[in-house]
């Protein structure tokens, strides 16, 4: 429903922000910048940017953000990166700005609604869109919403204590340069070259990610995962342990039925952050 | 609501029924279920039995919980704990086609959420998990009044979760003080009753691992309560401060202010919350149906 209106996807990357305008699943014309994140708050996300891919189609648009957001509000309340935006009233600024209804949520919430609308989890009625990368975080999908919790704190999965640590502290980009000084990417690289260290190094990943795969399936109890974010690259290598890890769930059947997926949309953030507007639009219209 | 209902608990090693009015439970019966059972029928015999002792012509409709998966698409019941026989179970029908009344069936732990936001704590309540600690740990979550519906009645599981050295049941329910002080909870608690300095220190741990427990499930699903049943809760003097102390150790303080803990012991509530999965019910048709008259 709706879907056959133009919505701008906007995406707060750490260095870039692209906007995009997203009609049928599709981005007719995007626009990618960088982030001055030394910029005052109001120069960061300028009203040009939007105009640039905006004409007399959109009825609306979609922001994510990595960081905290208040989604009723649509205030901005950290964001990665960006020390200048404490509090940062978006909705309301551009709304009047634009004179077009605005919907902010955190980049992990977007990757989710993404996936459901334009993604991997279509069709599904519960799902997790989980993010790994620069942090780990999580969107869930009941009944094909968004579902976000009291505070719209829910899906930090990534912030549950595991080990010593959380699980962000050993599934997040920054692990591998922490613990062995060496990049993600470089690992990636060299595990692509059947490199044996490499590859072993993400066989533990895997089986790190697949405890806060268990965890989500105790608590959530989803039908599908789709996994996105940076270090989706290298699920190749992590995938074996990852299932392995998975298949201790004590629950067989539900094992079986389960489907842990990669993310095929490479320009899912914006895709998604576009979708909170149909996901807003259905989800009133139903109550 | 017109009628009565019928709910029923099945554990792993008895099963108990009870008959509601209104709000009013009637007695409660029970029976074991036989040891060595081989055959799927020989449970789903003694639970036809139970329903039939109760069983009369104002009964309008049956609730069961159990503790295991249920699909929720085609009300199979996949796999119970401590009942290996039962292996995709349909049980719905069979006990529908018996009875002629509407029969629901749900995870145990979901009952008792679902219980405590029909006749306990959560009343007045939307949006809480419902965790119980006995012998075991389980939770079930209540969001915007009703039961999450999620894909196989898994969802709030809490006790499962990898923590630490095992996972959050060793070290959150009744088996944290078997392990480790080869007691049981309800013997600690006395002893702490009397100042026993082993037995509060226990109670203080326990809280502390309780307290990480509540921050996943906080970080996972963000309730605006969490509402504690089962035996261990009854001891909550003992552990509640050390909780406490843990919960407040959360990465978003912020969205701690409006967030509490309470403990809840309302007796017989598996089967009051079985019965209320017919009421979830049917409170979900009457929003389904004043939603299409409002479009």
């Amino acid at each position: 429903m709706f879907m056959e209106n133009a919505v701008i996807g906007i995406s707060f990357g750490g260095k870039t922000l692209m906007a995009g305008k997203v009609k049928t699943g599709r981005i007719e014309k995007s626009i990618t910048r960088k982030i001055n994140n030394k910029a005052p708050e109001d120069e960061i996300l300028a009203e040009e940017i939007i105009n640039e891919v905006k004409d007399d189609e959109v009825v609306g648009i979609g922001i994510g953000v990595p960081g905290l957001v208040d989604v009723e509000k649509g205030i901005v309340y950290r964001v990665q990166n960006i020390p200048s935006w404490r509090e940062v009233h978006i909705k309301e600024i551009l709304e009047d700005q634009l004179g077009l209804k605005v919907y902010v949520n955190n980049d992990a919430n977007c990757f989710a609604i993404g996936e459901t609308y334009f993604g991997e989890t279509a069709g599904y009625e519960n799902s997790i869109g989980l993010i790994i990368g620069a942090g780990v975080g999580a969107g869930i999908i009941f009944k094909g919403h968004l579902y976000s919790g009291t505070n719209y704190g829910a899906g930090e999965f990534g912030d549950i204590p595991y080990r010593d640590e959380t699980y962000e502290y050993y599934l997040n980009n920054a692990y591998f340069e922490y613990k062995y000084n060496i990049a993600a990417g470089t690992f990636i690289h060299r595990a692509k070259m059947k490199d044996k260290i490499a590859q072993a190094i993400f066989e533990l990943y895997g089986a790190d990610l697949g405890n806060l795969i268990k965890t989500i399936l105790f608590t959530i109890d989803p039908e599908i995962v789709v996994i996105g974010g940076p270090l989706l690259k290298a699920f190749p290598y992590f995938e074996k342990s990852m299932w392995e890890k998975v298949r201790t769930f004590p629950y067989k059947q539900a094992i079986d039925k389960l489907k842990i997926v990669a993310s095929k949309q490479e320009d899912i953030a914006v895709l998604g952050a576009a979708a909170l507007y149909f996901d807003a639009q259905n989800h009133s219209l139903k109550k | 609501m017109n009628g009565t209902l019928i709910g029923v608990d099945l554990g792993g090693t008895k099963v108990a029924a009870g008959k509601i009015n209104g709000s009013e439970l009637g007695e409660v019966i029970y029976k074991l279920i036989p040891t060595n059972n081989n055959d799927p029928w020989d449970i789903i015999n003694v639970l036809v039995e139970v329903i039939e002792q109760l069983f009369d012509k104002f009964v309008v409709g049956i609730g069961i919980g159990v503790p295991g998966l249920v699909d929720r698409n085609e009300d199979i019941v996949y796999e119970i704990q401590n009942i290996p026989s039962w292996k995709e179970i349909h049980l719905k029908s069979i006990l529908e086609t018996h009875f002629r009344v509407p029969v629901y069936i749900d995870n145990d732990a979901n009952c008792f959420a679902l219980g405590e936001s029909r006749f306990g704590k959560g009343k007045d309540e939307n949006d809480f998990v419902g965790l119980t600690l006995g012998t075991g740990m389980g939770g079930g979550i209540i969001k915007d009044g009703f039961l999450l519906s999620d894909a196989h009645c898994g969802s709030g599981e809490f006790g499962n979760i990898p923590y630490l050295n095992s996972i959050y049941e060793d070290y959150c329910s009744g088996k944290f003080f078997m392990k480790k002080f080869n007691m049981k909870g309800e013997r600690l608690a006395e002893a702490a009753a009397q100042d026993d300095v082993v037995a509060l220190r226990a109670f203080e741990e326990f809280g502390y691992h309780l307290g990480n427990a509540i921050k996943t499930i906080k970080l996972a699903v963000d309730p605006r309560k969490v509402i504690i049943g089962g035996s261990v809760a009854q001891a909550h003097e003992y552990f509640k401060i050390s909780m406490w102390k843990s919960i407040l150790n959360f990465p978003f303080p912020k969205t701690i202010r409006d967030f509490d803990v309470i403990f809840s012991d309302i007796k017989y509530i598996a089967i009051l919350g079985a019965t209320s999965l017919y009421l979830d019910k049917i409170k979900q048709r009457s929003v389904k149906e004043q939603t299409i008259k409002s479009n």
